[in-house]
């Protein structure tokens, strides 16, 4: 089935669309959302209540664009919200964490594949997290991504500067290690 | 190893494809979130409760109609035997023209032998109207067939004077109809009187923060209030609070009937403290196994660890649990081989006091 046709049934209802649409995505969704996640638990809570939100809104799909980007959206969205609703995490980590925070020395990264980047971000402040993901993954602007958080542009790329150097020492340290 | 500059360009790449394998547990939630719509948003609902009030308005408005037209038919019957007991010595044909300049708005000719059921039906119909909206509602879904024909065929004139008796049996019958609806409807409210009951759990393995919380009994709709300005209006799931603290949850839930229940529960989130794990023997040297004396602690506040050596000496102290004893004594340097022993004191956020002391085999 074709992404107009999986659409179409969605909007219909029909079981075999949403099925045919979830089994084509959900891994890819999981992917996105394990990285705004720190668990895998966490990730496919967001990744249940993304589809729900996607079934749900199928309609509100604008055929236009492409239905995965679509679908991505919803699934960062539905990461905001939850980051959202521990908003707390935001400003709780201060530099003098970090340093603590690099004491966790067990990522077993022989190459920098993607799991090994993920259990980087996972291990992450959430804030830290959040605004790295939008940023250089997600390719967010910092006054988009202080819209979309309610922070302030400077606090976006102060979080991100600070993610930035905490991934770049454990990068270092794992190269080194790993030599 | 690799260029690490562009950490962008790095993650970006590395996660543009990147897929896993998801729990099948997902997809089941999904379908049954998306199948019942088990969490009616308010939209739904608002949109609900205007059909329902669409159908009771249709409902009195046929009721009314109904009561109209037989007032009228019972008028017409009155005037009809006194015509015909004044004229006793009537031809039978002529009555039938006379039913029939008299036809127009009701099925007529069958009335003389309907009448006592439509005096009955009537009663009945005015007994309808005065029942509360709620109920109407009830009855309506139930019987809004058998009383949009009543309506359809009372209003049809045209049809009437040829299908008289049909018409007539039909409405016998929509009121036997009506009555068995209404023994019904009665008897459900009469008989189940609404009870909920809501279990909320805190599931402790996990983060003693997040609450199962259920309704056990058959219900329309709930709408749960977590306390923490949070609700949802599932049947059963999980909530997450985001700090420890006493929480209310009540839980309202709305049955078949429209009735409303609320029932309290009282949640207290606490987080467990204690010792999970002290090594006795530890290796200092630096092979990347047991070469610290790291104790395991979950959820501690207050935390005093002292090791001694044999003579009673003191090697090490803290209360930081993070700093960790690596073999070495307070001036720093290596201690001996042979056994320590260690004091632990701590007191956990649910102010429980740990104490233990143990000994150390220290080997290098």
């Amino acid at each position: 089935m074709t992404d107009e046709q999986l659409v179409e049934g969605c909007v219909k209802k029909q079981a075999l669309a949403q099925k045919t649409l979830y089994d084509k995505y959900s891994r890819k969704m999981l992917g996105v959302c394990l990285r705004y996640a720190s668990s895998t638990d966490e990730a496919q809570d967001i990744l249940q209540d993304g589809f729900i939100k996607v079934f749900d809104k199928i309609e509100a799909f604008n055929a236009k664009g492409s239905l995965e980007g679509w679908i991505r959206r919803v699934m960062v969205n539905t990461a905001l919200d939850n980051f959202r609703k521990n908003k707390k995490h935001m400003n709780q980590t201060d530099v003098d964490d970090v340093k603590y925070l690099l004491k966790a020395d067990n990522f077993v990264v022989e190459s920098l594949e993607a799991k090994a980047l993920l259990k980087i971000i996972q291990t992450l402040p959430t804030g830290f997290r959040t605004v790295f993901n939008l940023y250089a993954i997600e390719g967010y602007s910092h006054k988009e991504i202080g819209v979309m958080l309610d922070v302030s542009e400077g606090t976006s790329k102060s979080q991100y500067s600070r993610a930035r150097a905490y991934i770049q020492k454990i990068l270092e340290k794992e190269n080194i290690t790993t030599r | 190893m690799k260029n690490i500059n562009d950490i962008e360009e790095l993650f970006s790449k590395s996660f543009e494809n990147f897929e896993q394998e998801v729990n099948p547990s997902v997809w089941t939630n999904v379908q049954q979130a998306i199948q019942t719509p088990a969490a009616p948003s308010s939209a739904a609902s608002a949109a609900g409760k205007g059909i329902a009030l669409k159908y009771a308005a249709i409902a009195i408005l046929s009721v009314a109609t109904v009561t109209g037209a037989y007032f009228i038919a019972k008028e017409f019957n009155a005037n009809q035997n006194e015509t015909q007991s004044a004229l006793s010595v009537q031809e039978e044909g002529k009555t039938a023209t006379n039913n029939k300049t008299h036809i127009g708005t009701e099925p007529q000719s069958d009335l003389n032998n309907n009448s006592s059921e439509i005096i009955h039906h009537t009663i009945q119909t005015n007994r309808t109207e005065t029942k509360t909206e709620k109920e109407i509602n009830n009855e309506i879904k139930m019987s809004a067939n058998s009383e949009k024909e009543n309506t359809l065929t009372s209003t049809k004139p045209e049809f009437v004077s040829e299908n008289n008796t049909v018409t007539a049996e039909k409405n016998k019958q929509n009121a036997e109809q009506k009555e068995q609806v209404k023994e019904n409807t009665k008897e459900t409210v009469v008989v189940s009187t609404f009870e909920i009951d809501a279990e909320v759990n805190v599931l402790e393995d996990y983060d003693n923060k997040t609450i199962a919380f259920s309704i056990e009994n058959e219900v329309e709709k709930v709408e749960w209030n977590f306390g923490d300005g949070n609700s949802s209006s599932l049947l059963s799931g999980l909530h997450r609070y985001s700090n420890f603290g006493e929480y209310v949850v009540i839980a309202t839930a709305w049955s078949k009937n429209g009735q409303k229940k609320s029932i309290k529960k009282t949640v207290n989130l606490q987080l467990t403290s204690s010792i999970d794990f002290v090594p006795n023997v530890i290796t200092p040297n630096n092979d990347g196994s047991n070469d610290v004396f790291n104790v395991k602690l979950s959820n501690m506040q207050v935390f005093h660890l002292i090791i001694v050596d044999r003579f009673g000496v003191t090697v090490f102290e803290t209360t930081n649990t993070e700093i960790t004893w690596n073999g070495n004594d307070l001036n720093g340097s290596p201690c001996k081989n042979g056994t320590y022993s260690y004091v632990i004191k701590a007191v956990g956020t649910d102010n429980k006091t740990h104490n233990t002391n143990g000994t150390i085999q220290l080997l290098r």
